[in-house]
């Protein structure tokens, strides 16, 4: 089972987090909304974020009782939504928690807890939520903003500093207050104008304080709770964690949405993606994320249907180190030299060989599925004679060896990936060939995740790497290329440093418009392709097949942006047609 | 004589252990700097996140000091905690390790009941059919991959049964997600893995047993036996197969530390949720915590059963004794 | 791993004392004689011989018969049914998967040989050592012994590979230091139950030095032994190598081992189950052979029969 080693981190291109960034501004046009708001205030609010589909009423009648069980090659780590960060524990955790705001499969965030979409102050610095009234824990205490304050106090307030939350400084650099005025009301405060704020960090789900506020901040990183939720307020509640096995959660009959058809659900650990296929066959599971090469064995299956694919913000991308001190650095300092590279890929080959068809080639550094796209220029086919002649114009022409050559320096250098995941395996090897075919000698090396991880972020010790990226629903890319994030332990380990596309992230973040936003990202995605510091190979689809004795689940619910979160919304109308 | 022997041997140990938890430690460590264990490479995270989580987990202090801590704790019974889920990893630990020993026991047990007959026949029969047959089937058993056998046994009993529409095993987990549990379930889930863990075992037992039964066949007392006109029956059964079979016991009690970590591959292909398979994806994540009390747990199983095993070896050569 | 167990129950001690000398010329004259009776042993290791010389002239048969790199891929004939082009299919990549096995060889049996090697002759030296020098000396490495032993083998495996980047030797080296520590206990053995026999203690009193006794008497005498302990050794390690391709912790692709080019099958069997079928087999094939051939040179050295 060549893919067993847990990759707990991220699994064959996993989405991890389903924060939205269309928000309601959208369907208005940017100008025409703002100036609703300062003259339209919260009815109108109200009456946007309620014009999308609310799921409730839409629901088919289904018949109560049964139980579910879905797959994943992860088990959980955490139930806490305030520490855990991988996708196996978000999954589980949207299952029984909810946040002011959840996602819509295109994107849209829409009220979860919060009764409406929040009132946004004409300084777009002061965002103001109603909590739904009545509502209530599945142990039966009300949920209030008490709730919701303490749980974002876990994650900003001075006192909770020791609490492992991994989203603290994005919210220390940028938050000036929370406030709760009364029982139903929270109020934001940022510091400047932050567009990313609802994508980020308005789907968090909300903890209870009544379980969790006597615990001293230390204490919180160990509780009993996060391993075993004594109350949640999503469509289930937790009934036990087999470790390494499975967790099984059960009907919260005090969800706000009203009771779920089904009695019980269950999550799954299964060894890879072998075994889930086949468990899926043989009905051992009833729902499960489907490996690109196996999706087509599925076909024939009359017991399983498969969802339409659907693309995620999932993507594989390559970085060249740029760091003009190390030898690598020398080899790519020259654009021409990245483009060319890049060109003599054949990234057509890649997603229908190595995805078996199931990904689209990259015309730009964000996701088609985003509001921000656009097709980029320049656009990079797969032109391996261009490829050749740009380099050989750069200065590197092919040495008595077959390997190019400039001032004495050999276009040599490795690849680093992480072991255990096929598709990277398969695609550095491909990377390999396509530029041995050129002249240039590239080694690919697989090292284990930590490894990777530590040599990217910290050490910086590599020539190439190739890795997968979730990004959110938010368009701002900064923490990969923003010059900021090339200090010790950022992501920008490439070190690209290019200050005009930091201002246009900088002035993208900084504004509410919708349509200012679209064009400075307009720009963004012209200015990477010029300078592609780090090429993007695939967008990836998300593959899912459900067993034909669940009814509910289809691609109207489930899609891009929630697949791993945002769940109970949709969970509560999905029913069994055995009842077992 | 005996007593002394035993007691310079415990206290051999524990040099040993503290030298398998230095080294563990050291290796830990020497892997990779500024990881923290249990975070996932997201754009969340910022770097002064993960150095304030570092700082809070205790990992940003000295090595020798981190280890003098755990040390400290280890000796009070306190594994600490996992770094990546905040478990106590003695709770890790007795949770998974009953699954290993249900699937390591019964793969010992399928063994010595199959190489018992399996040799005694081989032996009684030397150069004949079964007993030829009995050469493949051993030296087979000791040249399968068992990843391999694992998978191709999963292909058959879970996924072609299942297709054929005849009754079929389960590919994972130590029982069904739903509505499993009870021992028919559980034994369903047991037989693939513990079939594939005990083919290793029974290949070097039957072998051995066939020999030390051929052996003690050959011994004056069971010829006179023989010669005194006992049945054929009583003079195998009664006389030489126990003599045969008492060495077999020492062979299986050397496979006490396989007891925990020698299932791990076969806990691996079949996702079974034994001590083996912790390791392993814990070591891969780095749960440094998770790792040293797991291997200095196994540590101690193996240093006892080398004790064991010792004093089995010592009281059948006094001459080995240390003098 | 050397077979320790099997070594250490059929050299039951009262079995050794019979012997009082170092094993003389028509010992070995005789091993190899019946060692050259046992007709499947002879084929079998007439096998291993077979691949070992097809792994050396691996770069000649990918030349010369196969007409294929192992490394050439070719992206639109991935996963080809055996045929005449491709005469045992093609894998994920488009890559010859009878070349990749030849190449395969050289890593699979390279590991094998290399690792034996190094095993056999830490371990033995170790073990002449202390059992030689007893004491302190004995004490301080067959404690380094313990600890060797008693780590779960696999932690070690992770630990150094993520370490040491994985290649045909350092993997040797790796699986070596995990397996020395039998070999060093099992000629400790041997050697302090033969140390105090009547000629040691003979030539020992006219003077003949530490190097030359440990050399000269200790080390032939424990040579059956060996023997009987690394016979079933190469099979074993073939078998380790592959378990830790599939575990991710062996030989890295684009380099082929028998053992990752089955991991790798594994994952893709419903679109080429060839792909599972001949690298399993041929590790198969040649452990069992290894192992046969390992079980005749046990039976034809076996000390007992002197």
């Amino acid at each position: 089972m060549g893919s067993s080693a847990p990759d707990g981190f991220d699994n064959f291109e996993r989405f991890l987090k389903e924060w939205s960034r269309r928000d309601f501004l959208r369907r208005m046009g940017g100008v025409v909304a703002f100036g609703a708001f300062t003259a339209g205030g919260v009815e109108f609010l109200e009456a946007c974020g309620n014009g999308g589909s609310s799921s409730t009423q839409n629901a088919p009648q289904g018949k109560k009782g049964g139980h579910l069980v879905e797959a994943n090659i992860s088990d959980i780590s955490s139930l806490n939504s305030v520490l855990s960060s991988d996708t196996a524990s978000s999954q589980v955790i949207s299952m029984l928690f909810e946040g002011l705001l959840v996602s819509k499969p295109n994107g849209d965030l829409v009220p979860g807890l919060a009764s409406a979409m929040p009132q946004v102050s004409s300084d777009g610095l002061t965002y103001t939520f109603k909590l739904r009234p009545n509502l209530k824990w599945s142990d039966g205490q009300p949920l209030t903003s008490d709730d919701v304050l303490f749980t974002f106090n876990l994650m900003f307030s001075p006192d909770y500093k020791d609490v492992n939350s991994p989203r603290r400084s994005d919210l220390e650099l940028n938050l000036q207050s929370i406030t709760a005025p009364d029982a139903q009301t929270i109020v934001f405060k940022t510091k400047t104008v932050w567009a990313p704020f609802l994508a980020l960090h308005a789907q968090r789900e909300i903890m209870p304080k009544h379980v969790l506020g006597s615990l001293a901040a230390k204490a919180i990183n160990t509780a009993d709770f996060n391993s075993a939720p004594s109350a949640s307020s999503g469509a289930f509640k937790f009934v036990r964690w087999d470790k390494g096995q499975q967790v099984v959660l059960a009907r919260n009959e005090n969800y706000w949405r009203g009771q779920t058809y089904l009695d019980q659900y269950v999550i799954k650990v299964v060894p890879d993606q072998v075994t889930l296929t086949n468990q899926l066959k043989t009905g051992e599971v009833d729902f499960g994320f489907v490996d690109p090469s196996l999706w087509d064995s599925l076909a024939t299956v009359d017991t399983i249907d498969r969802l339409s694919p659907f693309g995620v913000p999932t993507f594989t991308f390559y970085a060249y180190n740029l760091d003009p001190a190390k030898p690598a650095g020398k080899l790519f300092a020259d654009k021409a030299v990245r483009q060319a590279l890049l060109l003599a890929l054949d990234r057509q080959a890649m997603a229908d060989r190595v995805y078996f068809k199931q990904a689209t080639v990259a015309d730009s550094v964000e996701p088609p599925i985003s509001w921000s796209h656009t097709s980029a220029k320049p656009s990079y086919g797969f032109d391996k004679s261009k490829a050749e002649s740009m380099l050989d114009a750069a200065g590197w022409a092919k040495g008595p060896d077959g390997i190019r050559a400039k001032g004495g320096v050999q276009m040599k250098f490795n690849m680093i990936t992480n072991q255990g995941n096929n598709q990277r395996q398969s695609l550095l090897q491909i990377m390999q060939q396509s530029w041995a075919d050129i002249g240039v000698s590239a080694t690919p090396q697989l090292i284990q995740f930590p490894q990777l991880v530590t040599q990217i972020t910290n050490q910086r010790t590599f020539d190439v790497f190739l890795v997968g990226f979730n990004f959110t629903q938010d368009p701002d890319e900064s923490q990969l290329f923003a010059s900021t994030s090339a200090n010790p332990g950022g992501f920008n380990g490439f070190l690209f440093k290019n200050p005009q596309v930091d201002q246009v992230l900088t002035q993208a973040a900084s504004t509410l418009d919708q349509g200012k936003r679209k064009q400075l990202y307009a720009q963004f995605q012209d200015l990477m392709n010029d300078q592609v510091p780090a090429p993007i190979l695939v967008f990836n689809k998300g593959l899912w097949a459900v067993s034909k004795r669940v009814q509910g689940i289809n691609n109207t619910v489930f899609g891009s942006y929630n697949q791993y979160g945002s769940r109970s919304q949709f969970f509560k109308d999905v029913w069994v047609t055995d009842q077992k | 004589m005996l007593a002394k022997y035993l007691l310079r041997r415990f206290a051999a140990a524990i040099p040993v252990i503290l030298g398998v938890t230095i080294l563990t430690f050291l290796v830990m460590h020497a892997t990779a700097g500024n990881y923290v264990p249990g975070l996932a490479y997201n754009p969340d995270l910022k770097p002064a996140d993960i150095a304030r989580i570092k700082a809070n987990l205790g990992l940003d202090r000295p090595i020798w000091l981190q280890y003098v801590t755990w040390l400290g704790g280890m000796l009070h019974g306190d594994f600490g905690r996992s770094l990546i889920d905040g478990s106590p990893v003695m709770s890790h630990i007795l949770e998974r390790l009953p699954n290993t020993l249900e699937l390591t026991i019964t793969a010992i047990l399928l063994g010595v009941l199959i190489s018992i007959p399996l040799g005694v026949t081989g032996a009684l029969r030397r150069g004949g059919k079964v007993d030829n047959f009995f050469t493949v089937v051993s030296t087979t058993g000791f040249a399968i991959p068992q990843f391999w056998l694992g998978l191709i046994l999963i292909l058959f009993f879970s996924v072609q049964l299942h297709a054929w529409g005849l009754p079929w095993l389960p590919s994972s987990g130590a029982y069904a997600a739903f509505g499993g549990g009870d021992p028919l379930d559980r034994l369903l889930h047991l037989i693939m893995p513990a079939v594939v863990l005990s083919f290793f075992y029974l290949s070097v037992w039957s072998r051995f047993v066939r020999s030390s039964m051929v052996e003690v066949l050959s011994q004056d007392y069971v010829r006179t036996a023989r010669a005194k006109g006992m049945a054929e029956r009583r003079v195998v059964y009664l006389h030489a197969l126990r003599n045969a079979v008492v060495p077999l016991v020492t062979l299986v009690g050397l496979e006490l530390p396989a007891l925990v970590s020698g299932g791990l591959v076969v806990e691996v292909v079949f996702g079974w949720p034994g001590i083996g398979r912790l390791l392993y994806e814990r070591a891969l994540q780095l749960d440094y915590t998770t790792v040293m009390g797991i291997t200095t747990f196994a540590a101690l199983l193996v240093v006892l059963g080398n004790l064991v095993a010792d004093v089995l070896y010592a009281l059948l050569d006094p001459r080995i004794r240390y003098s | 791993m050397i077979d320790e167990t099997l070594a250490k129950i059929e050299l039951a001690p009262e079995r050794v004392a019979e012997r009082s000398e170092r094993p003389g010329r028509s010992f070995w004259r005789e091993s190899l004689e019946r060692l050259s009776e046992n007709k499947m042993g002879m084929a079998a290791g007439g096998l291993i011989a077979l691949l070992a010389l097809i792994a050396i002239g691996a770069p000649l048969l990918s030349a010369l018969v196969t007409h294929y790199d192992p490394a050439r891929q070719d992206l639109q004939n991935n996963f080809a049914f055996p045929g005449r082009v491709h005469w045992l299919g093609t894998d994920e990549l488009g890559r010859d998967t009878l070349t990749r096995l030849i190449w395969g060889a050289r890593i699979s049996l390279g590991i094998g040989f290399l690792t034996v090697a190094i095993q056999l002759t830490f371990g033995a030296a170790i073990g002449l050592i202390a059992g030689y020098y007893g004491r302190l000396v004995d004490d301080v490495l067959m404690r380094v012994v313990d600890v060797v032993l008693a780590f779960p083998p696999i932690f070690l495996f992770i630990g150094l590979s993520i370490l040491f980047r994985p290649s045909t030797v350092t993997l040797s080296l790796i699986i070596a230091f995990v397996g020395w520590g039998s070999v060093a206990r099992l000629v400790r053995g041997e050697v302090l139950s033969i140390k105090n026999r009547d000629f040691m203690l003979a030539t020992r009193s006219i003077g003949a030095r530490d190097v030359r006794l440990i050399v000269g008497h200790l080390l032939p005498n424990s040579i059956p032994v060996m023997i009987v302990a690394a016979s079933l050794a190469l099979g074993q390690i073939i078998l380790i190598e592959a378990a830790l391709d599939f575990l991710g912790l062996g030989i890295q692709p684009p380099t082929a081992s028998w053992g990752n080019m089955l991991t790798n099958a594994q994952t893709y069997f419903v679109h080429s189950v060839w792909l599972v079928v001949f690298p399993g087999v041929t590790i198969f094939v040649t452990v069992l052979a290894a192992n046969l051939f390992g079980n005749a040179v046990r039976d034809a050295f076996d000390p007992r029969l002197r």
